[in-house]
């Protein structure tokens, strides 16, 4: 079916039922992310992607035969990459929509990919992939986050998580056998990324979880595009909490039995993540191309003049035979300032997470000073 | 709990500091599991001998650690032949999220001897050189960490599946000559109190 967005602009409003026409034109102008496209993602991009106006779709992998028995691929499609041949799809039906495709691990995402989208949609079956997408990408950056999954039998669960000192997390509700699972995930070779067995389930399964996604999506979209238009996003953070609709939540199903649970999540004392959604941005005042070293350490030094600041980055590299670093400190960038960003592996759509001593807060420097902060995106989009 | 970093020993401090980078800043909850295990292996290494001697290396928090086992293993002589070892060298930092997730390629990196030979260790020349693939979970404290460490060294864990190991020779060799673990001894031993006395004449 080709989605003609130009054509019919009432479309969707007769499609989705309740929604007014000012909701659905905020719809239209969404911006999602889909991470992980196989049982669960294949399925919920041509379930959501037709109703918003901006999509990147990520995926490493490529499609194989098996594929095409619980996935919506084409069997001529095979041997692609599984993003760039939905993208395709995408386009050739929805051609109004803008859609980014991206070949990549989420250990090597950058996180401006994320920047700027108002959700992320994943359906991934590793743990590791899960905590690297939600706990460091889409959390610090305040992107809430719905998560599919399908279990063993007919069993499917849908989290939405919603970004929060006081909210629920992914890692609420792991047990210490959950980080015993994700160390065995680790491959045993340097720079190959975490894996875990694929998940064997029907394509009505992945259908339905993405079906429950898509349907959590478009609430989420509109409701939280309402809030934020009506400014009581950041003014009253006890109304937030309060909230149950704006509190993370799990609904878990059961196809065979026809059962379903809806829960809402709460905070764990107990939990290992810290929940810091990262407040402060800043962004660099020179192009990329042109960036150096010196210029990350001149505009550290102007917001924290006199102090130990540590800078957090995964790709930084001095050189190529050095073992892997995420920490570095001012006077290791101040040795060699004349260095290209470029030329230590870095690359525009990177953000490095600085903090300095004796404060709990990280601050976000992106490199590209294009690159649109959420803080500037939500005063643009509250501006009439 | 007070902490004093270990006084460097060894070149190899040297060479660990230089490679670790500086100290990260640890939250409140991280810092107080990495000092109470620096407290536990300290106090184990007190109460008996060891095969193990650890250096802390972190000079406010003991994240970075030296750890040479006396554990017998094997190793590639100047001549390419295969010889035993009895002294190895690893370099452990922990990272400010260890609690929650932990990359042993991060975390590990072999010092020496300079040739290991083991499956989970990567050859000197290879493009895996220095890391060592043993499973550290997220939280894991410090004593288990070097227990899982002696138990590889000792060829007691291994990979079996060359294709799938950082040094598919030895993987081959170990498959062919190695039966049981090279070294039975433990790595913590229990302090023996044993007293000599003079035997009494017999009347």
């Amino acid at each position: 079916m080709l989605v003609d967005r130009e054509a019919s602009p009432s479309q969707l409003q007769q499609l989705l039922g309740t929604f007014t026409a000012e909701q659905c034109r905020r719809l239209r102008t969404a911006r999602i992310a889909l991470a992980g496209q196989g049982n669960i993602g294949t399925w919920l991009a041509h379930f959501i992607v037709p109703h918003v106006g901006f999509a990147r779709i990520i995926d490493r992998d490529r499609i194989e035969r098996r594929n095409a028995l619980n996935q919506c691929y084409d069997l001529s499609a095979v041997g692609q990459p599984k993003a760039t041949a939905l993208a395709d799809a995408l386009r050739r039906r929805c051609p109004g929509v803008e859609i980014m495709a991206n070949v990549a691990d989420l250990e090597d995402a950058p996180l401006g990919w994320f920047a700027g989208v108002d959700l992320v949609l994943a359906g991934l079956h590793s743990l590791r992939g899960r905590q690297r997408l939600i706990s460091e990408i889409a959390w610090p950056l305040g992107v809430p986050v719905i998560d599919g999954a399908v279990g063993e039998g007919w069993l499917g669960a849908v989290r939405v998580l919603v970004p929060g000192a006081h909210r629920a997390c992914l890692e609420c509700a792991w047990s210490p056998s959950h980080y015993r699972q994700l160390a065995q995930e680790f491959p045993c070779f340097p720079n190959t990324d975490a894996d875990a067995p694929p998940t064997r389930s029907p394509a009505f399964l992945g259908a339905s979880v993405a079906s429950l996604m898509a349907a959590q999506c478009i609430r989420l979209l509109v409701e939280e595009g309402e809030q934020q238009e009506s400014g009581t996003d950041a003014s009253n953070e006890e109304e937030r909490r309060s909230d149950p609709s704006r509190a993370s939540r799990l609904t878990e199903f059961d196809l065979s039995q026809g059962r379903m649970i809806v829960s809402r999540l709460r905070r764990a004392a107990r939990c290992r993540y810290d929940h810091e959604v990262i407040g402060q941005q800043l962004a660099l005042q020179v192009r990329f191309d042109a960036a150096t070293v010196a210029d990350v350490v001149a505009t550290v030094e102007e917001h924290w003049p006199h102090t130990a600041v540590q800078v957090e980055t995964r790709r930084l590299r001095w050189a190529a035979s050095e073992p892997p670093r995420r920490y570095f400190d001012l006077g290791e960038l101040q040795a060699q300032p004349a260095r290209r960003l470029g030329d230590l592996g870095l690359t525009a759509d990177d953000a490095l997470r600085l903090r300095a001593a004796g404060e709990a807060a990280s601050t976000l420097l992106w490199l590209d000073r294009k690159v649109p902060s959420m803080r500037a995106k939500l005063r643009t989009r509250r501006q009439p | 709990m007070t902490y004093h970093p270990d006084e460097f020993q060894h070149p190899l401090d040297f060479i660990t500091c230089g490679q670790a980078g500086p100290e990260p800043l640890f939250d409140r909850v991280t810092a107080d599991f990495l000092l109470q295990s620096h407290a536990e292996l300290k106090a184990r290494l007190a109460a008996g001998s060891s095969l193990l001697e650890a250096v802390s290396l972190g000079p406010t928090v003991p994240w970075l650690w030296r750890l040479t086992f006396s554990t017998i293993g094997l190793a590639l002589s100047a001549t390419g032949e295969v010889v035993r070892c009895e002294r190895h060298t690893v370099a452990l930092r922990f990272q400010p999220d260890c609690l929650r997730s932990t990359n042993r390629f991060e975390m590990l990196r072999h010092l020496e001897p300079a040739r290991p030979y083991h499956p989970n260790i990567g050859a000197s020349g290879s493009h895996a050189e220095g890391a060592v693939c043993v499973e550290i979970y997220p939280g894991e404290p410090l004593i288990e960490i070097a227990i899982s460490l002696h138990e590889l060294l000792r060829w007691r864990l291994r990979n079996y599946d060359h294709r799938d190991a950082l040094n598919p020779a030895a993987c081959i060799y170990g498959r062919n000559h190695v039966h049981e673990p090279i070294d039975d001894r433990p790595l913590f031993c229990r302090r023996l109190a044993i007293r000599l006395e003079p035997l009494e004449a017999q009347p």
